[in-house]
C-alpha cells in the first residue's frame, strides 16, 4: 500500500512576493483585483515540475540531488508546510519530520518546558509527553540538566534534546533532512540505529542526504532529482553511482564556465581566487591569506539578496560565510555589473583539496536561490606535518609538566 | 469554517502550551513580572484622572473619574496589547512556520489568550479600587463574561488579519499603534457615551468597542443592565469580522511559508 502519493506536483514560488512595503504592493495588489492575479511567469521560480513518485508502506525512499534540485521543497510539500502549485499529494498516517531540530525552543525557557512545548508542536498530547518524558531525557543524555533554560546548553545538548523529542513522536511516516550531520559520533550512531529501529518496525522514511554512507546505510530505493525534475528512481547503488559519476564530476568540470545567466535576476558570472599578493592561483600555503573574488550582474533591480561563499571538503561543509552575516544589505540595480570579493585573513586548513560553493539567495531564510554554484573552484593547500591533521590549522604546542615544577 | 475549527480543536493542546509559553516568557526577562499587568492600566488611569477630572472637568455620569476610566482602561489595555503583541507572531516566530506545519492561527490566538492573564491580574486591582469608591456591585456583573466573549472575538478577528497582513506588507507593524490610538480616541474611554452628540451615536456604536466599553462601565459601575442597542450592533460586528477574517487568514496560510 502507498503511504506517501505525489502526482505530478509542481511548486513555484513567486519571486517578488512579500519583499517588504506597501508602496510597492499597492499597485500589485490593484492588479488583482483588476483580475491580473497570475502574474506574468517570467516572476516564477520553478522549484519542481511535474514530480511524481510514490513510497509504499515500511519502505525507505533516499533523495538525492545537488544543490537547490528541490529537495527540500518535496520535504517542505510533503510536511505540509508549503502547498503545490499544481498537482496531487497524500500522506497516510501520521507524520513527522526531523527537518529543524529544536526549532520553537525558547532560549529563556527549561529543557523541561522544552520537552512539553516541541512535543505539542510535534503533535504529541501533553499525556503522551508526560508518559514518554523521562524516556526522551534519558535518550539525549540530559538529566542533570533538564531543569536549566536551554540557553545555558551546547549547541549538541540543543540538537540531543531536539532529536529526542522528534524520534519520540513515534509517527508512521518519518522524513528525515540532514540532521545527522551535527552532534558527536558516538551520539550520531544512537541516532542512525533509532531511525534503523523504526524501518525494523515496519514504518516509512524518506531521507535527504549529502552522505553517501547514510544513504547506503538506510535506503531500499532513491530518488535523483536535478532542476525540480526526477532523473533517476530506483536502486541505490546504481543512482548514488549515477549522481557522483555524472553531477559532481560535471560541477566541477564546467569550472569557469557558469552557465546562462538567463532568467536569473542576479547571477555569478565569474569566480576566482587570489594570493595575498592578488595573483589568481589554485595552490595556497596553510594560513596564509586568500581572497575570493566574485563577479556578478544583476538582470533586474534586486533588493537585499544574500551572497554566500562555502569552503567544503567532500560533502562537509568546513566553513560558510554569507552577506547577511556580515550585516551587508545593498540593493542592486538592473543591469549592474561587478565585483565582490570575501577576503580570508587567514586560510586555516591543512593538507588537501577543498571545493568551493558559491550563489546568492533572496535573502537569509528564504529557499529561494536566485544562482548557484556547486563545487565551481577547487582548490589545494600544503601543510606541514608538525602543523597538525584534519582539516582545521590550530596553531597549537605541546608541554608537559615537569614532575614538581 | 467547520474544518478549520475542527483542525484547530486538534491541535488544543499546542494552543494551550504556546499560550503557556507566551506567559512564561513575558514575565521570566522582566524584573517586575507581573505587576506589569498593574502598571500599565494603572498609571494610564492616573494620568488620566489628573488630566481629564482635575485640568479639564470631564463629566462622568456622577463616577469618580478614578474609577470611571480604570474601568475602560482595563478592558481596553487587554485589547490593545494583544493586538499589538499579536499582530507581530507570525513573523516573529518564522522559523516554526517555515519548518513544521500546525494551524497557524494558533500564534495571534495565543498571544491573545496570554492577555487573559494580565486581563485578571489588573481586574483584582480594579476589586480593590472599587471598594475604595465604594462601588455598589449588583447582579449585572454577572453579565461580564458574556461581555469579555464578545470582545475575545472581536480581538480574535483583528489579529487574525493584522497578524496575516503583517506576513505580507511589514508596514502593517508600523500603522498598527497608529491605529490603536485613533481607535483610543474613538472609544468612550476618556470621556461618557453620553458627550457623543445623539446624531453620531448610531455610526459611533459601529465601533464595538464602543458598545462593549459603555456596556462594562454600566453593568460593573452604575450597576445597571446593558443597554441593547449598544451591545447588539457590538456583538454583530465582532462575530462577522471575525468570520471574514477567520475566511481570509486560511486563505493567506497556504502562502506563508513561501513569502515569510
Amino acid at each position: 500500500m502507498a503511504v506517501i502519493e505525489f502526482e505530478h506536483v509542481s511548486k513555484a514560488y513567486r519571486r517578488h512576493w512579500g519583499r517588504g512595503s506597501l508602496r510597492e504592493a499597492l499597485p500589485q495588489l490593484f492588479g488583482q483585483v483588476v483580475g491580473r492575479r497570475h502574474a506574468d511567469d517570467a516572476d516564477l521560480l520553478w522549484a519542481l515540475r511535474d514530480l511524481s513518485f510514490t513510497v509504499e508502506e515500511g519502505e525507505t525512499l533516499g533523495l538525492i540531488g545537488p544543490n537547490g534540485a528541490g529537495k527540500t521543497t518535496t520535504l517542505k510539500l510533503l510536511s505540509r508546510v508549503t502547498r503545490p502549485t499544481s498537482g496531487r499529494i497524500a500522506v497516510h498516517g501520521r507524520l513527522s519530520a526531523l527537518i529543524e531540530l529544536g526549532a520553537g525552543f525558547h532560549p529563556d525557557l527549561t529543557g523541561r518546558e522544552n520537552v512539553y512545548l516541541n512535543g505539542t508542536i510535534m503533535g504529541l498530547s501533553r499525556r503522551e509527553i508526560d508518559r514518554k518524558f523521562d524516556e526522551i531525557v534519558a535518550f539525549a543524555e540530559l538529566e542533570e540538566f533538564i531543569d536549566m533554560p536551554v540557553k545555558r546548553y551546547s549547541s549538541g545538548m540543543f540538537v540531543r534534546l531536539g532529536f529526542a523529542v522528534a524520534v519520540h513522536v513515534d509517527p508512521d511516516v518519518l522524513l528525515v533532512d540532514e540532521v545527522l550531520a551535527v552532534g558527536d559520533y558516538r551520539f550520531r550512531d544512537k541516532c542512525i540505529e533509532k531511525i534503523n529501529d523504526f524501518r525494523r518496525r515496519g514504518k516509512t522514511m524518506v531521507v535527504v542526504s549529502h552522505s553517501k554512507e547514510m544513504i547506503q546505510r538506510l535506503c531500499n530505493r532513491v530518488l535523483l532529482i536535478n532542476h525540480g525534475q526526477a532523473v533517476f528512481l530506483g536502486e541505490t547503488r546504481r543512482a548514488l553511482e549515477l549522481y557522483h559519476s555524472g553531477f559532481v564530476s560535471e560541477e566541477l568540470r564546467k569550472r569557469g564556465d557558469l552557465g546562462s545567466t538567463e532568467g536569473k535576476p542576479i547571477a555569478i558570472v565569474g569566480v576566482e581566487m587570489l594570493d595575498a599578493e592578488g595573483k589568481p592561483t589554485r595552490s595556497f600555503r596553510s594560513g596564509e591569506p586568500a581572497t575570493v573574488r566574485l563577479r556578478y550582474r544583476a538582470q533586474e533591480r534586486v533588493e537585499a539578496p544574500m551572497f554566500y561563499c562555502r569552503v567544503r571538503r567532500g560533502y562537509q561543509v568546513l566553513h560558510s560565510a554569507t552577506t547577511a552575516r556580515a550585516g551587508i544589505e545593498r540593493t542592486f540595480r538592473a543591469g549592474e555589473e561587478g565585483v565582490v570579493e570575501v577576503r580570508y585573513e587567514a586560510l586555516n586548513l591543512l593538507e588537501g583539496e577543498y571545493n568551493l560553493n558559491v550563489g546568492i539567495a533572496r535573502d537569509q531564510f528564504s529557499p529561494i536561490l536566485y544562482d548557484s554554484h556547486d563545487d565551481v573552484l577547487r582548490f589545494e593547500v600544503h601543510s606541514f606535518l608538525q602543523e597538525g591533521g584534519g582539516f582545521v590549522r590550530l596553531p597549537h604546542a605541546w608541554h608537559f609538566a615537569e614532575e614538581g615544577g | 469554517m467547520i474544518n478549520h475549527l475542527r483542525e484547530l480543536w486538534r491541535y488544543r493542546e499546542l494552543l494551550w502550551s504556546w499560550t503557556g509559553r507566551e506567559i512564561k516568557v513575558r514575565y521570566k526577562q522582566s524584573l517586575l513580572g507581573a505587576a506589569w499587568a498593574i502598571v500599565q492600566p494603572l498609571g494610564t488611569a492616573l494620568i488620566f484622572t489628573v488630566v481629564f477630572a482635575r485640568f479639564i472637568h470631564v463629566p462622568t455620569d456622577g463616577i469618580p473619574y478614578p474609577i470611571f476610566s480604570y474601568a475602560a482602561l482595563l478592558p481596553w489595555t487587554f485589547f490593545a496589547t494583544s493586538v499589538s503583541l499579536a499582530t507581530d507572531s507570525l513573523v516573529r516566530n518564522m522559523n516554526l512556520v517555515t519548518k513544521i506545519y500546525f494551524p497557524r492561527e494558533i500564534l495571534p490566538f495565543a498571544s491573545v489568550l496570554a492577555g487573559l492573564l494580565d486581563f485578571a491580574i489588573a481586574a483584582v486591582v480594579f476589586v480593590g479600587m472599587a471598594i475604595y469608591y465604594r462601588v455598589a456591585f449588583s447582579w449585572s456583573v454577572a453579565l461580564v463574561p458574556l461581555l469579555l466573549l464578545i470582545q475575545v472575538v472581536l480581538t480574535l478577528g483583528v489579529v487574525l488579519l493584522a497578524s496575516a497582513l503583517n506576513v505580507f506588507y511589514r508596514d502593517v507593524r508600523f500603522i498598527i499603534p497608529l491605529g490603536l490610538q485613533l481607535w483610543m480616541y474613538l472609544t468612550p474611554i476618556i470621556y461618557p457615551l453620553s458627550l457623543v452628540p445623539e446624531r453620531y451615536r448610531t455610526l459611533y456604536l459601529l465601533n464595538p468597542m464602543a458598545g462593549l466599553i459603555e456596556s462594562y462601565r454600566r453593568i460593573i459601575v452604575q450597576g445597571e443592565m446593558p443597554v441593547l442597542a449598544q451591545i447588539a450592533p457590538a456583538a454583530l460586528v465582532s462575530f462577522l469580522l471575525f468570520l471574514l477574517a477567520y475566511a481570509y487568514f486560511k486563505q493567506a496560510e497556504q502562502v506563508f511559508a513561501d513569502i515569510i
